[in-house]
């Protein structure tokens, strides 16, 4: 088997001692998921018409948007494309305030069964009605876990990868093989990679606050100050206090406007945005900026050190 | 006393005791599983990404926690690990932490030949990665026969007591050393844990652990008991669990007579103090 293909997707070791600009002592990315629950065929009109979509999209995200800019936190949108054609003012509201408004499949459907003819016209069609409805083409590609999902990964085809390449996206948002950004090589030979960004379900408000099991497979759950407590120790540990330096990666949070706009769950939002603030000094650029940043600071040629496989294929092992 | 279940006979260990000046023992273990298990359970490919950042980034972090507290670090390792990571296994036996094994690919074939094979290979690999022949394995359901022929001493998965106890299987006899659930991060870090369905999730915080670890260590130390904590260096090597290990360590050690040993110490005493009844697998 070439390489270590089917289980590795980056170089053997991360990038130590990673510098951030603005001397932010780490990266302090925060997602904002605007996509009403929905299962594997993603949004249809149903979904886009329910009470989580009117609720997360006209009254919790107006209010998110206003504790954004009272703590000067930019954020960024992975937004569906029947999304941005519904509510393109709101899209482009996103962007008029500073937060950058990134691509999350056509309708935020699972692509891994689809044939690759099919998966390709998708995601030129959802490349293209982002980009006209916000006046650029988006820079990222989001494939975030689903409510339903058996697995908190998100899902992916085969093909996903090589295609966003093709198609010219800087960064794929989330990857969990790291806390920092990195390479994701689709090709080992020809060493053809994409910047994925870090993310952690660990830090994803839909695994700890409730929504009922009869809503699109919810999770029973209330355990917001769970979420907080994990959100502020991943938070802390990198950044560190100020005698004490941290681990100094990308702390990235993800959070879903039909699950935060009230109460002790917009507290808890609101208790990080203020802290980000509170401290040593961190770097808060949208998904977009850190990618151009890592790119331009860390580039493939540079620092993707992919080892010599000694991968051996042996009788009676997976491949 | 022994207590004969199907094949298997449990020996437990009367009068079980530490070596002088010794009250409790703690084993730090982590299974060093990256992405083998994830690809073991055929998980789609973002999954193979979580057991990635073990690989790549968490287990740097592990091997310096434990060396910042000389902490007696033991690492079950699947073979496999010696073709994907081979250059953190080299820098856990340089810095003299254990290498026991875990698999080959982190499942236990069925077939007797198979899991032969797969013993004697990892074994073998780890031995050449690392220069440690390891002695001790962690999977339950291996043959006792075929750990026995590759001279294992000692296996830590089963739970009959929570002290050292010996297990005789086919006519081999094998020191456990106990290995609990409620010690084991991916319990408290793991999404869908053996299968668990979205309703069944209970992410834990970092500091909610630390308590209820260090509620666990004060009865173990009163009681001159056994800990062994099972880490894996996807969910442990995450920054705030190991600044939460951190603390951890550094309170565990404020109190007397803590044996912070690789389960080889913990192994070796017992087996000399209280050598197993019959004939040992050797």
């Amino acid at each position: 088997m070439p390489w270590k293909e089917r289980y590795t997707v980056s170089d053997e070791r991360t990038q130590e001692d990673v510098q951030w600009p603005d001397s932010g002592r780490c990266a302090f990315i925060v997602v904002i998921d605007p996509s009403p629950p929905c299962g594997p065929q993603g949004l249809g009109p149903a979904e886009l018409d329910s009470d989580q979509a009117h609720y997360g999209l006209e009254t919790a995200l107006p209010r998110m948007l206003d504790v954004l800019d009272a703590h000067r936190i930019r954020a960024t949108f992975p937004v569906p494309a029947m999304l941005a054609s519904q509510a393109p003012a709101l899209a482009r509201e996103l962007v008029r305030r500073g937060h950058e408004v990134a691509a999350h499949g056509l309708r935020r459907e699972d692509v891994s069964a689809l044939e690759p003819h099919e998966e390709q016209a998708r995601l030129a069609r959802t490349t293209d009605i982002i980009g006209e409805v916000i006046g650029e083409r988006p820079r990222g590609w989001y494939t975030l876990p689903r409510q339903t999902d058996r697995f908190p990964g998100g899902a992916l085809s085969t093909r996903t990868i090589g295609l966003l390449i093709d198609a010219g996206y800087d960064y794929l948002g989330n990857s969990q093989a790291d806390d920092i950004p990195h390479y994701w090589v689709d090709d080992y030979p020809a060493r053809r990679a994409i910047l994925a960004l870090p993310y952690c379900y660990h830090h994803d408000d839909q695994y700890f606050i409730e929504y009922p099991p009869v809503w699109h497979g919810g999770n029973n759950l209330e355990r917001v100050e769970t979420l907080l407590r994990n959100w502020r120790g991943e938070f802390e540990a990198m950044r560190g206090t100020i005698e004490q330096p941290g681990f100094g990666r990308c702390f990235t949070m993800v959070v879903h406007p039909w699950l935060n706009g009230w109460g002790q769950r917009l507290d808890a939002f609101e208790q990080m945005l203020a802290l980000s603030h509170n401290g040593p000094p961190v770097w808060n650029p949208t998904a977009g900026e850190c990618a151009r940043y890592w790119t331009g600071a860390y580039p493939a040629a540079t620092a993707l050190k992919l080892a010599p496989s000694i991968w051996q294929d042996h009788p009676g092992s997976q491949g | 006393m022994a207590v004969a279940a199907q094949h298997r006979i449990v020996h437990r260990i009367p009068g079980f005791g530490w070596p002088d000046g010794i009250r409790c023992a703690v084993n730090v273990t982590h299974d060093f599983d990256a992405q083998l298990a994830r690809r073991a359970g055929n998980e789609p490919r973002m999954e193979l990404t979580e057991g990635e950042f073990g690989g790549r980034t968490g287990i740097w972090r592990l091997l310096d926690v434990c060396s910042k507290h000389r902490i007696g670090l033991t690492m079950f390792v699947p073979g496999r690990i010696c073709e994907l990571y081979p250059d953190a296994l080299r820098e856990a036996a340089r810095r003299g932490f254990e290498i026991a094994s875990h698999m080959w690919e982190h499942r236990v074939p069925a077939e007797p030949e198979l899991q032969r094979d797969h013993l004697k290979r990892t074994t073998e690999a780890l031995e050449a990665t690392t220069g440690q022949r390891p002695i001790g394995q962690r999977a339950h359901g291996w043959s006792f026969e075929s750990m026995a022929n590759e001279r294992y001493l000692y296996v830590s998965h089963d739970m009959a007591d929570d002290k050292p106890y010996y297990i005789t299987e086919q006519g081999h006899t094998l020191l456990n050393l106990p290995f609990f659930w409620a010690l084991d991060d991916a319990m408290y870090f793991k999404f869908g844990w053996f299968g668990g369905a979205p309703p069944a999730q209970r992410i834990e915080d970092p500091d909610t652990v630390h308590e209820k670890w260090m509620t666990a260590f004060r009865r173990i130390h009163a009681m001159g008991g056994y800990m062994n904590i099972t880490l894996h260096e996807m969910h442990s090597g995450r920054a705030a669990r190991v600044a939460m290990l951190d603390r951890l360590f550094a309170a565990m050690k404020q109190f007397d007579g803590v044996w912070f040993a690789t389960c080889k110490d913990v192994a070796l005493h017992t087996l000399q103090a209280f050598p197993a009844p019959g004939p040992r697998a050797r």
